[in-house]
């Protein structure tokens, strides 16, 4: 028994949980997926390492959503995750007190997207780490790549690998990676001229097929109605228009303006592999840098976009 | 392009810029009459989705007015959408959207003289940008 | 039906001369996403790939097809009226999965002229799976590696060469009129065998389904469902990639005096699929969701077409943002009845 399933037990047992939310091991290498302990026996299958990529703040709005009951709710968490679980109790989606926070050391997590880009069809049947390397075969290959290589995008320039505020913490607190600035895609993005980027964004979005995984990933996406989904009036097309695809994807990213905290959800769930994260990030670093603030790290402080200060920057005003 | 005459939404809020289109109306002071007006309860009312709807229904250019800060009616609206806003112009900035296509602007209610100046000069840059190409949407590809 | 040999060198030009009568799609890498597009002159097939992110489906029924355009003088219908369409490179899985939709669109009744357009003429020359993947599962409905439903011709590649087995008449006659083949030889045919003894073996032992519509239909409202779509995200990947869901939406979009109707994909999954006008909304949870998903796979469709609803591709098992695997549902469905 692992140091991380002995100590949930307990925390179950003497918490008096209903459920906790952690991973397990997933049907496909390098994956792990999320599942839900209902006793403190079944917590045995519970693992966390690097192929836990999902963000588990996620199914705690989804647990509002179908219970009215208040159930007592753990939930194992990397920083991101914590992060988001915080930045959800400032918007008041569920009590703090009926969320007990269980924090792990993150070292970075394994973006399935990447995989899927680096190996296409070649297939894992094993996979071992080894320092800052993972070594992957499969039936007739062997390939080791760096473990930045395959890390999900928010991973390399990752400030918060534990969790900024937790009830619990199990482990030895890791060390940021931080193997990358954090904005430097960004100021090579902004090097391009405008038409250059432009097109960029229609290449990306272009490839969008709508299935709205990044925004059902997203834990800060629990709108009871998205405006997607709106049929009176009806905001936007569904007809595979890209004016339409990129409304969404520039909508969606304004909506997380001051509350996402780049765990790499979206990025991670879409089949396509289109570059969600870059406009995500520029709108976090411009709330960062104007309004010196940062999702989830705090119970008091409110999301940037709901406030305000009287002498907030306004140069953009006419 | 110089007779290109751009279409420009304006989304003016209730309480201070209609009040100053109105003074200006009054006052018989000339604007360009490139702008259709569409009236909010505040500049808070305005989602960026509006804006962006508005680009992509083929307006070549968007302003949104409100109240001068400190003096919205429901307290803190125009403090709020000033965030908002400043945050949607650096995105589409960063997308490489033409900047100027956007704007924002604070018009009290006796600011008619302000008001006509403001739609002149929106309508000026909008104009020398040329008709709006990005985010238009295009039916039947 | 004879088995034909080809060099591997020499498919180029007999896909060059396809290209004469028709429009050739084949597995394509393109902008980081692998699906079937249109070739190029010249161009090769990105034949390593055994899943396309994009399920080849597209290809007959495009994600969004413009039905007609109209204005105010009228409507001016649009049909494609291109070359035929010959698929190459299709994989066994995704073939027998356009035999099943097309039982959706053609039917005695009725026929969907959007989808015969493109569908009658066409060709599918599957390419049998030497090596199935971990998250493929094709054996469990009757299908495997190496099997021509729904393919007019079967590629076998042995190495050096690649074997053409056409499956009817037709096909057999427009191979002998490209030309470039010869007849493949007692040892090809024995080194097919033995690929495909392998191919097969290795997936191991299918479960045994045949209860599982039964139970199925006796579990609407067991617990099972919470636990299993517990996880679940609600979002269209499984459907949208999968080669046998053909749910579909018509939207009307229109600006000012003119408009296009376009019939574009739509899923289970979304609660606007159900939605009624009153706001009203029979499948309000994602369980409900969900289950509708399985249940029209592997009961309803049993039910209507007499074969379950699912090829065994495994697009929903590896593009599933949280590992949602939909083995691990049939053998709980399985165990249920043990229980």
């Amino acid at each position: 028994m692992s140091e991380l399933t002995e100590k949930i037990k307990k925390i179950f047992t003497d918490e008096k949980l209903d459920i906790l939310i952690g991973y397990e091991k997933g049907s496909l290498p390098l994956r792990g997926t999320p599942c839900f302990i209902e006793s403190a026996e079944d917590a045995d299958k519970l693992i966390f390492d690097s192929t836990c990529h999902n963000n588990l703040a996620k199914y705690l709005t989804d647990q509002k959503k179908t219970e009215v009951d208040a159930r007592k709710i753990g939930i194992v968490v990397k920083g991101c995750d914590a992060r988001a679980v915080v930045q959800l109790v400032v918007e008041k989606q569920f009590e703090r007190e009926n969320i007990v926070i269980i924090g792990v050391p993150c070292k970075g997590v394994i973006d399935p997207s990447k995989l899927r880009a680096k190996l296409r069809d070649k297939e894992i049947s094993d996979f071992r780490f080894d320092g800052n390397k993972i070594i992957v075969s499969g039936e007739n290959f062997q390939e080791t790549f760096d473990k930045n290589e395959l890390l999900s995008d928010g991973c390399l320039s990752c400030k918060y690998p534990n969790a900024p505020q937790y009830d619990y913490f199990i482990g030895d607190p890791a060390e940021p990676i931080a193997s990358k600035d954090e904005y430097a895609d960004i100021d090579e993005f902004e090097k391009k001229p405008p038409d250059e980027r432009w097109e960029y964004f229609e290449k990306e979005y272009g490839k969008c097929i709508r299935c709205y995984a990044c925004r059902n990933a997203c834990p800060m996406c629990y709108c009871e109605q998205c405006f997607v989904d709106c049929s009176m009036p009806q905001w936007i097309g569904k007809g595979g228009n890209l004016s339409d695809k990129m409304i969404f994807h520039i909508v969606r990213a304004m909506h997380l303006a001051g509350r996402c905290v780049d765990c790499g959800a979206c990025a991670a769930a879409c089949p396509l592999n289109i570059d969600v994260r870059l406009l995500g990030k520029r709108i976090e670093r411009e709330v960062a840098e104007r309004f010196d603030f940062t999702a989830g790290m705090d119970f008091e402080t409110p999301p940037a976009l709901a406030t305000f200060r009287e002498d907030d920057k306004q140069e953009f005003i006419m | 392009m110089s007779d290109f005459e751009p279409k420009i939404m304006t989304f003016l809020c209730n309480w201070c810029s209609y009040a100053g289109a109105d003074l200006a109306g009054v006052s018989r002071i000339q604007y360009p009459p490139n702008t259709r007006v569409i009236r909010v309860p505040c500049s808070g009312r305005v989602d960026p989705l509006f804006i962006l709807k508005c680009l992509q229904d083929g307006y070549d250019g968007v302003l949104v007015s409100g109240c001068h800060p400190g003096d919205c009616h429901y307290i803190s609206g125009n403090y709020v959408a000033r965030r908002k806003f400043a945050v949607l112009k650096k995105a589409l900035e960063f997308m490489g959207m033409e900047p100027d296509r956007v704007q924002f602007s604070w018009v009290s209610a006796g600011e008619g003289e302000k008001f006509s100046q403001v739609i002149s000069k929106v309508t000026e840059t909008v104009k020398a940008l040329g008709p709006a190409k990005k985010l238009v949407k295009r039916i039947g590809r | 039906m004879s088995v034909y040999r080809i060099k591997k060198d020499d498919l180029s030009l007999f896909l060059e001369k396809l290209r004469e009568d028709f429009a050739v799609y084949a597995p394509v890498e393109s902008d980081g996403i692998t699906s079937f597009a249109e070739l190029e002159p010249g161009q090769e097939p990105a034949f390593g790939i055994l899943k396309t992110q994009k399920p080849p489906k597209e290809v007959f029924y495009p994600q969004n097809e413009i039905m007609f355009r109209f204005n105010e003088e009228g409507m001016t219908p649009e049909l494609y009226d291109g070359k035929p369409i010959a698929l190459f490179g299709v994989r066994p899985c995704d073939a027998k999965g356009f035999n099943i939709i097309e039982r959706v669109f053609i039917d005695p009744k009725y026929e969907d002229p959007y989808w015969s357009a493109r569908r009658k003429g066409s060709l599918v020359f599957a390419l049998a799976c030497n090596e199935p993947l971990l998250s493929c599962f094709c054996n469990w409905f009757g299908g495997g590696p190496f099997d021509k439903t729904g393919s007019d011709v079967l590629v076998i590649d042995t190495g050096e060469d690649y074997l053409f087995e056409p499956t009817n008449e037709g096909a057999e006659k427009l191979l002998s009129n490209i030309g470039g083949f010869e007849k493949a030889e007692k040892a090809d045919i024995e080194k097919a065998g033995k690929l495909r003894k392998k191919a097969e073996s290795s997936m191991g032992e299918p479960p045994k389904l045949d209860s599982v519509k039964e139970t199925l239909d006796n579990s609407w409202n067991s617990p099972l469902w919470d636990r299993i779509s517990a996880k679940c995200l609600g979002c269209a990947v499984c459907t949208f990639s999968c080669p046998t869901c053909y749910c579909f939406d018509i939207q009307d979009e229109t600006r000012r005096d003119k408009g296009t109707r376009v019939r574009l994909w739509d899923t289970c999954q979304f609660p606007l699929f159900t939605k009624e006008g009153s706001g009203h909304n029979p499948r309000k949870s994602q369980t409900s969701r969900l289950r509708q998903r399985f249940m029209h796979k592997f009961s309803y469709m049993v039910e209507t077409l007499n074969e379950f609803g699912c090829v065994g591709c495994g697009r929903c098992v590896t593009l599933c943002p949280v590992n949602l695997d939909v083995r691990d549902f049939l053998e709980k469905i399985a165990a249920e009845k043990d229980k």
